[in-house]
């Protein structure tokens, strides 16, 4: 295991930030979660996952312009790092390469 | 309601970290709006508290850790800028540091004389190699319904715990010592030593200098010495072998020398000799080397290593069940040698305490006198807060992180302590020479002892850190653009803590003084009291066998000498009771009653040699020789026999018929502070303990003592010229009480001195800070005397009601102490007010003074200086 390994939900995070392209901040991502994934998300769970992400070089970030429906207070921006991308496409390969081997296939497809 | 709830906002800005805070804030902010939109402003809120209660989380919460982990307050050049403005704030406010100096070096010097005094009493017996394992065999029994503790027991207890019981490697006897005369060729000395066993040697830690230890006491005719006696005695030749006349009676030879005995010891001799030189010399010890009810000798043993003591405690209390048919209710335990100094008192057959409770209240007292030295240095720094306000404002603009400027002023408070402490060590070295005086002998300052150092650079270490802690956590909290832009106010908070401090400086000083002067009344209370017979120009023999064989031709000598006004032999001196007897019977005495009544044994002259007052009746005569058989009554003893008309009436003791001749008034020969107890003189020459011999009036004492001596040394050959006072002997049972008073006087005026240092700064800052308000109050009209009430008035404020708050503490504790004694004063009226005028008037002398001075500066100077 030469790989940080990312539980279910950092992968999530990590891929709606990359989906996000720059524009990922904490309340935005919640609500392209709630959206996309249609269950109930915390704050805090996204923060935590943003700052575990970052402590393990996977994102990175910065300040961005304060607005006012935020109190102006600035918002934190994060972007994807080459080794996030790389976990990213690691773990669909993995994904990829069991699903290939599934043998009644399309039978799942059906029901799923 | 279309904003977030306020008190989750306050909320979550107290505990998210410092870092985390601006971007979780929008988030919850945007959140919040996002929501308000969607489901309405109650729900919205409520998602909102839900939200910022997720956050409460360890991740959250924790602080960021300092981005520098260099660390400036051990860089040599902080710590040197430290230091160097520590020096110039010194030097600045000379006036002000030589206040803080002193009132802490005081504070420190007494703190530490207690420190040493304590340690010295909690030492005791501590050189004892096999101290744990060393115990003294009690004795409880129930008698006249009174449950007494002893340390004297039977002579066969000693025998069966040396026999039976495998838990005790050593045991020695011990006859609780006794003072003998011992001569050498021509040198003649009287000195108290204790009659051992061999083995006394091996469970004590005594060291041997000279001599074989093994084989040291076990010849009964032999005896050990110690160093100074041995020098005494034989100069600087060596003492084994010589012989040594004790007593007059017996030769015995000396076999080892050992090093004087150490202060603390509970045990304190000069000589000691084997115990079977007792029983081979003594019929009556001999005798009572069965008997089960002759309690007359200590027991000390050590046990084996591993054994409980409580266990082997329970095991041999039931050996002297039975053993005695007139007592039936007694039993041994063992009292461990860690207990035996300062847990010497025994109630109802319990270990209670003892004078362990002075070891604490002093303890006590010492680390309030040195609490009220920090407070004043406390006071002093936040007072002068204004001062420093700007400086430290501008020190935290330029870059210094909060802990520097702790830091520096920690610097500050640790070198002001360390000032102090070397003036605390000359104010020691100032007052040791006069602490024997108040009881505290045996304190040293020896800089050899390195634990001594250690102790005291602690508690230099320690009242730093305590004095400057607190303006080090105030001054360092301030924010650096309200002080620079002059907006400080002084909050409440740290007027309202000074004003608590000095509250309290001044309950305890107030306290002390009250405690002191009560102590001090109850003390010349029990001095003035009527002692019942004339203490003065009277002397004391100790009776030996010589004086009591020659005792009539002695008396004969001395009233001839013409210096002498009367003899008299006695069973006890005049200060103490050695016979308590309990077999007196009378008319109508209630036979179930077993109550022991103090007696007295002389013969004639008794009453003139006392000077005893009688109420009624007359003293024993010559002329009347049925008063072998009669009996003098004291005023208790008449009280309790209740008589109507007592003289001519008989008691009896045992079987034998007294007649009673006389009535006296109450003489107190025992503990001045409790009653005098029944009391009766019997006419019996033979117990002889004491002769009394009372000095002619404005005799020239020294002519008279120089008249004496030869006559005494005459027939008294083998003992030195010894005599006692009774006046002074009387005053002797005051020592302790004394003592107390003493100290509590010292320690009332010390804490009240440093607490009115305090209060002197404190002014100087206060009438310095208002100067301006003054001069203007003056320009608008104000005499001196406005300005002087209105500068004191705050002060004399607090310390009355320091005075209201310490008034029944103090009286309640000390009505508590009152209650340890039988003859006591009741606590006068005035006595608190009068402590409340003289606590307020010096006060406001030390306000005033610093008052008057600001209300007399010239307007003109101060308001120029804008």
């Amino acid at each position: 295991m030469n790989r940080n390994y990312l539980g279910e939900f950092e992968e999530l995070i990590l891929l709606a930030v990359a989906v996000l392209d720059g524009q990922a901040y904490g309340v935005a991502l919640l609500h392209e979660l709630t959206e996309k994934n249609g269950r109930q998300v915390r704050l805090n769970q996204v923060h935590s996952a943003l700052q575990r992400l970052e402590e393990k070089g996977m994102l990175r970030s910065a300040f961005g312009e304060p607005t006012s429906e935020r109190g102006g207070k600035r918002k934190r921006l994060f972007t994807i790092t080459a080794l996030g991308q790389r976990t990213l496409h690691e773990i669909k390969e993995v994904r990829a390469s069991f699903w290939s081997r599934l043998p009644n296939f399309p039978k799942l497809s059906i029901t799923g | 309601m279309k904003n977030p709830p306020r008190l989750a906002k306050r909320f979550l800005k107290w505990f998210v970290a410092p870092h985390l805070l601006e971007v979780i804030e929008g988030d919850l902010e945007e959140e919040f709006s996002f929501q308000l939109k969607s489901v309405g402003a109650r729900k919205a809120r409520l998602r909102y508290w839900f939200e910022v209660l997720g956050f409460f989380r360890l991740r959250y919460i924790k602080r960021k850790a300092s981005p520098d982990f260099y660390n400036p307050l051990f860089s040599q050049s902080m710590f040197k800028n430290y230091f160097k403005v520590a020096i110039r704030q010194l030097l600045k406010n000379k006036s002000l540091s030589f206040i803080n100096i002193l009132g802490l070096s005081l504070g420190m010097a007494f703190a530490l004389l207690i420190g040493m005094w304590v340690r010295f009493e909690i030492s005791f017996d501590g050189f004892n190699q096999h101290a744990d394992r060393i115990a003294l065999v009690m004795k409880h029994s129930l008698m006249n319904n009174e449950k007494n503790t002893s340390g004297s027991v039977m002579m066969p207890v000693y025998d069966e715990l040396r026999g039976n019981y495998p838990e005790i490697e050593q045991v020695s006897r011990l006859d609780w010592g006794s003072v003998h005369s011992l001569v050498a060729g021509d040198r003649k000395f009287k000195k108290e030593g204790y009659y051992v066993d061999p083995s006394f040697l091996k469970i004590f830690t005594y060291p041997i200098i000279k001599g074989n230890p093994e084989t040291a006491l076990t010849d009964p005719n032999s005896i050990v010495l110690t160093q100074s006696l041995s020098k005494a005695i034989f100069g600087n030749t060596d003492p084994i072998g010589k012989v040594i006349r004790i007593d007059n009676k017996f030769d015995i030879q000396v076999t080892a020398v050992i090093q004087d005995v150490p202060a603390n010891s509970s045990l304190q001799f000069e000589f000691l000799a084997p115990f079977e030189f007792n029983v081979a010399n003594i019929p009556d010890v001999r005798e009572s080397k069965t008997r089960w009810n002759n309690s007359f000798i200590g027991v000390v043993l050590q046990m084996k290593e591993g054994v409980n003591l409580d266990a082997l405690s329970k095991k041999i209390g039931p050996m002297l069940k039975n053993k005695d048919p007139f007592i039936k209710t007694q039993m041994l335990s063992l009292y461990p040698m860690k207990r035996w100094h300062l847990y010497d008192d025994f109630q109802e057959w319990v270990n209670t305490g003892g004078q362990v409770i002075y070891v604490r209240l002093f303890g006590i007292i010492g680390a309030f006198v040195l609490l009220i030295a920090c407070i004043n240095f406390m006071n002093l720094s936040t007072a002068r807060f204004e001062k420093r306000a700007k400086e430290v404002g501008i020190r935290k603009a330029v870059g210094s992180q909060r802990w520097q400027l702790v830091a520096q002023f920690l610097t500050e408070s640790m070198l002001t302590a360390f000032l102090a402490f070397i003036l605390s060590l000359s104010i020691m070295w100032l007052l040791l020479p006069h602490l024997g005086e108040l009881g505290f002998k045996n304190i040293k300052l020896d800089f050899t002892d390195l634990s001594l150092w250690g102790t005291v650079l602690g508690v230099c270490l320690l009242t730093g850190l305590l004095a400057g802690s607190y303006p080090a956590a105030y001054l360092s909290s301030f924010v650096p653009v309200k002080v620079l832009k002059g907006k400080l106010q002084q909050g409440n908070a740290p007027v309202n803590f000074r004003k608590v401090l000095v509250v309290s400086q001044f309950f305890i000083s107030i306290a002390l003084i009250i405690a002191s002067v009560i102590v001090y009344q109850q003390v010349n209370f029990a001095k003035s009291r009527s002692i019942g017979y004339n203490p003065n120009n009277l002397i004391t023999l100790d009776a030996s066998s010589d004086l009591i064989k020659n005792y009539n031709a002695l008396k004969y000598d001395l009233l001839k000498t013409g210096h002498i006004e009367a003899v008299a032999k006695a069973s006890s001196s005049m200060t103490w009771i050695n016979n308590d007897f309990t077999h007196f019977s009378w008319e109508g005495k209630d036979p179930g009653n077993n109550v022991s009544i103090n007696v007295v044994m002389t013969d004639w002259d008794y009453e003139k040699t006392t000077g005893l007052e009688f109420i009624a009746g007359r003293s024993f005569d010559k002329r009347y020789s049925t008063d072998s058989a009669a009996v003098i009554l004291n005023e208790a003893a008449l009280k309790l026999i209740n008589y109507e008309d007592p003289i001519g009436k008989t008691m009896k003791l045992g079987d034998q018929v007294l007649t009673i001749i006389g009535v006296t008034k109450n003489v107190l020969m025992q503990n001045p502070f409790g009653a005098v107890k029944p009391g009766v003189i019997l006419f019996n020459g033979n117990n002889v303990n004491a002769l009394l011999i009372r000095l002619k009036d404005q005799q020239n004492l020294s002519k008279a003592l120089a008249a004496i001596q030869p006559i005494v040394d005459k027939y008294n050959p083998s003992v030195p010229f010894e005599y006692h006072f009774a006046d002074q002997a009387f005053e002797q049972k005051f020592t302790l009480a004394n003592q107390m008073a003493r100290l509590a006087g010292i320690f009332a005026s010390l804490s009240i001195f440093i607490s009115c240092l305090g209060l002197f700064g404190l002014a100087m800052f206060m009438a310095e800070r208002r100067t301006k308000e003054i001069t203007i109050r003056k320009i608008l009209g104000a005499t001196v005397t406005n300005l002087w009430l209105l500068l004191s008035g705050e002060f004399i404020w607090l310390v009355g009601i320091a005075c209201i708050l310490a008034a029944p503490v103090t009286l309640w504790a000390m009505n508590k102490w009152l209650q340890t004694y039988e003859y006591r004063i009741a606590i006068q009226w005035w006595l608190l007010p009068a402590t409340f005028i003289t606590a307020l008037a010096i006060a406001f002398a030390t306000v005033s003074f610093q008052a008057i001075k600001a209300a007399y500066i010239n307007p003109s100077q101060t308001l120029r200086s804008e």
